[in-house]
């Protein structure tokens, strides 16, 4: 890393807040999570901290309200009111690629990077929730081969339609997967299109993040394996002419902050008491797909159940989640029951502790290579988003790892600035790409 | 049906290009002559926009739902309503956008529903996509509108001490079969409003307009008593504001084209003393519609009752 490289830092709203019963400790109220004040306010707050992104999640269906108050507004029409709050702050949205129209997708997410002067990202994903298929008239997901098939075809023509957006060009696409002649007749945003992120962990979710995303979310437990998975990704950017400064690699981390570690522990610990019977085991034993409960709690988890192979084309979950926690457990060959506790961040990482810890513990995996920055997951609304703010920003600003001042104003100016070597991440990188590895085959 | 009380309502029909002259980002320097003319006929009796409806030779210039967030943004009881693309946008992703509009304006978004929309580019192989009929139509208002009920608001709880924090019994699966099929209910609770209104583009009898729907709250008309029964709005341009609203109980919508901002403003004060009555509590009190929730009767519970326990609620 060059000393001129910054942090790239967001925030994952999820809720209330990362930890199920962050409502209970907090004055807040469920109608909170539909009005614009709650969210205004947190756009407000993260632009303070100078983040440069918030971040929503999706899953078009209903969930139990009462395990975790997720998702109640679709996520873009979020995302615009936060906009309308803020000025620099960048505006990440989940949609799905398996479940909408690229054309229908395409025209409402370039008008609102129009909108709101160039600060939104599109994080594509494929869907594998079961829960989803019933509601698009479907008795089940695609496998996955066929999503991400879909998905790759999906993000090409997405981004061609918003790269001829205004020419009066059409784009026609006769794919395996997809056919679609359009165009879209709108103006371009102040930068050109959405930036694109990618979410999937998966080999698939890895080759669609190196030949389209600007930013993916990784979930990574293990400083080991996060080095190795972003160099793979740089390594598979570059192998299509991309330059691997134009992928941003910003796993997920999980804060629990307090003024001492024990104040923290604390709050931890009282969080967890909280949360709905349960809640950690399950979420544990849906990555290893085993009843935890059912587990000796005193022993580790048995080898059969880390070694069950799974069919990939079919497995209805997360296959980034899976092995990233399969690989943790092997790693922390600890009592079921420690590692339950230790699971607090449920699939992502997670730090308990002091500003100055979490700051570290950020420091040490940006310089190690493992992340160019981080996709926060806090435990409590507003108030542990403020305390971020308040206490961890300043520490990684004095350190010189992240900005004092926002600079460009739209999302994709400051994501070349954070890496001021690389070329600016507005060219188009697949048409580039696709000449230079012809250069390199007819060299051959 | 009419409250006599109340001055006929006046909505604005935007084309896309107005639309996008009132949304452009300010740091463009466009919209400024846009943005003060609707600031002046909100202040004369304006109370909602009609934004997505096309004819089949202007291009969409603006996505209408985007449009809609932020022609709310300048005016907070100002209404906006949508226009669908059923041929292309599934009703599940459209009734949660729109719901979604509506609990951020508090109870101030309505979907225009046309039985023969202008067709809307797409993939071949998005599976719920394609030409749409009368009927088709009719049903998408009705899964759209069964779908707004199946999160009632009254069931957010939000007790601390027992960690209830909804009543998930009260939520339902929307169950619908027919062209879209759909299993669940939607994560978003309903409108403040009780249902956003929906309105029904009746200005092409020939093209099955004069069916209007049972779903449908009130219709956009050409001419008067097309539909004994809804309210009705007649469809009128800047020019006719001043003719069409003395004749009129319910009320106008005006097509304002691009260019025709300055025409508009001076129309409607012609037409309409600046208004004194505290603006409406939301678009349906707006339009003069009588309450209406959704019938979610017949429909199944989405999740069981959350159980107590020593340490709080178990789901």
């Amino acid at each position: 890393m060059s000393p001129g490289n910054q942090l790239v830092l967001g925030v994952n709203l999820q809720g209330f807040g990362q930890r199920p019963a962050a409502w209970r400790v907090q004055d807040v109220a469920p109608a909170d999570l539909i009005g614009p004040d709650f969210w205004q306010n947190l756009g407000r707050i993260a632009e303070r901290g100078r983040l440069d992104a918030v971040f929503f999640a999706d899953n078009p269906s209903a969930g139990n309200p009462n395990l975790r108050a997720l998702g109640l507004l679709e996520p873009f029409t979020a995302l615009q009111s936060i906009a309308q709050a803020t000025e620099h702050l960048g505006l990440v949205g989940t949609a799905s690629t398996t479940y909408n129209d690229p054309v229908e997708l395409a025209e409402r997410l370039l008008s609102l990077d129009l909108v709101t002067g160039g600060r939104l990202a599109w994080n594509a994903v494929t869907t594998y929730n079961p829960a989803v298929s019933g509601n698009f008239g479907l008795d089940g997901n695609p496998d996955r081969p066929s999503r991400y098939a879909r998905a790759a075809e999906f993000v090409d023509v997405v981004t061609r339609l918003w790269r001829s957006a205004g020419s009066g060009a059409t784009v026609d696409h006769v794919g395996d997967q997809l056919e679609v002649h359009a165009r879209l007749d709108q103006p371009p945003s102040a930068q050109g299109h959405p930036v694109v992120f990618q979410a999937g962990g998966s080999d698939q979710g890895r080759d669609l993040a190196a030949r389209f995303a600007e930013g993916v979310f990784s979930v990574e437990l293990t400083l080991d394996a996060a080095v190795q998975n972003r160099l793979a990704l740089r390594d598979a950017a570059a192998r299509i002419g991309r330059h691997p400064d134009s992928v941003k690699v910003v796993p997920g981390l999980s804060v629990v902050l307090g003024s001492t570690e024990r104040e923290a522990t604390a709050l931890y610990d009282r969080l967890e008491e909280l949360a709905p019977e349960g809640y950690a085991e399950a979420t544990l034993g849906s990555y290893l797909d085993v009843d935890v409960t059912t587990l000796d709690p005193a022993r580790p988890v048995p080898d059969h159940v880390l070694d069950r192979t799974i069919d990939e084309a079919s497995y209805s979950k997360s296959l980034g989640y899976r092995r990233t926690v399969v690989r943790w457990v092997r790693e922390n060959n600890t009592s079921v029951r420690d590692l339950v506790r230790a699971f607090g961040g449920y699939g992502a990482r997670i730090v308990v502790g002091t500003p100055e810890q979490v700051a570290d513990s950020i420091e040490q995996w940006f310089l190690a290579g493992a992340a160019d920055g981080f996709n926060l997951m806090i435990d409590r609304f507003p108030t542990g988003l403020e305390e971020i703010v308040d206490h961890v920003i300043p520490i990684l600003t004095d350190r010189g790892l992240f900005r004092r001042e926002y600079g460009e104003r739209t999302l994709r100016g400051r994501f070349a600035e954070t890496h001021p070597d690389s070329p600016h991440p507005d060219t188009d990188s697949v048409s580039v790409s696709l000449s230079v590895s012809e250069r390199e085959r007819s060299a051959r | 049906m009419t409250d006599t009380t109340r001055f006929p309502a006046i909505g604005l029909l935007l084309d896309d290009e107005a639309v996008l002259e009132a949304v452009a980002p300010r740091s463009t320097g466009v919209g400024t002559t846009a943005r003060a003319a609707l600031a002046r006929l909100v202040a004369h009796g304006v109370s909602f926009v009609v934004l997505g409806h096309r004819d089949p030779s202007s291009p969409r210039r603006v996505e209408p739902s985007v449009a809609a967030g932020e022609v709310a943004r300048l005016h907070r009881d100002l209404g906006v309503v949508v226009a669908a693309d059923p041929d292309r946008d599934h009703p599940y992703n459209l009734a949660r956008r729109l719901l979604s509009i509506d609990s951020l304006t508090g109870g101030f978004a309505g979907l225009l529903l046309d039985p023969a929309p202008v067709a809307t580019p797409h993939a071949r192989q998005t599976h719920w996509a394609g030409d749409v009929t009368r009927d088709d139509v009719a049903e998408y208002a009705d899964l759209v509108t069964t779908l707004w009920g199946t999160f009632a608001r009254e069931s957010l709880v939000g007790d601390r001490a027992t960690g209830l924090f909804a009543r998930s019994e009260l939520l339902r699966r929307a169950d619908h079969e027919g062209r879209w099929p759909v299993r669940g209910g939607l994560g978003t609770p309903s409108s403040v409003q009780g249902l956003p209104p929906v309105l029904w583009w009746a200005v092409d009898p020939s093209r099955g307009g004069g069916d209007v729907p049972a779903q449908a709250d009130a219709a956009i008309v050409r001419h008067l008593s097309q539909t004994p029964v809804l309210p009705e709005y007649l469809l009128t341009d800047v020019a006719g504001v001043r003719r069409d609203l003395s004749t009129v109980s319910d009320g106008v919508v005006v097509r304002l084209r691009s260019g025709e901002w300055a025409a508009a403003v001076e129309a409607v004060l012609e037409a309409r003393p600046a208004s004194t009555a505290p603006p409406a509590p939301s678009l349906r009190a707006a339009l003069g519609l009588p309450p209406r929730s959704a019938d979610i009767s017949g429909l199944s519970p989405a999740f069981p009752a959350a159980a107590p326990t020593p340490q709080g609620v178990r789901s």
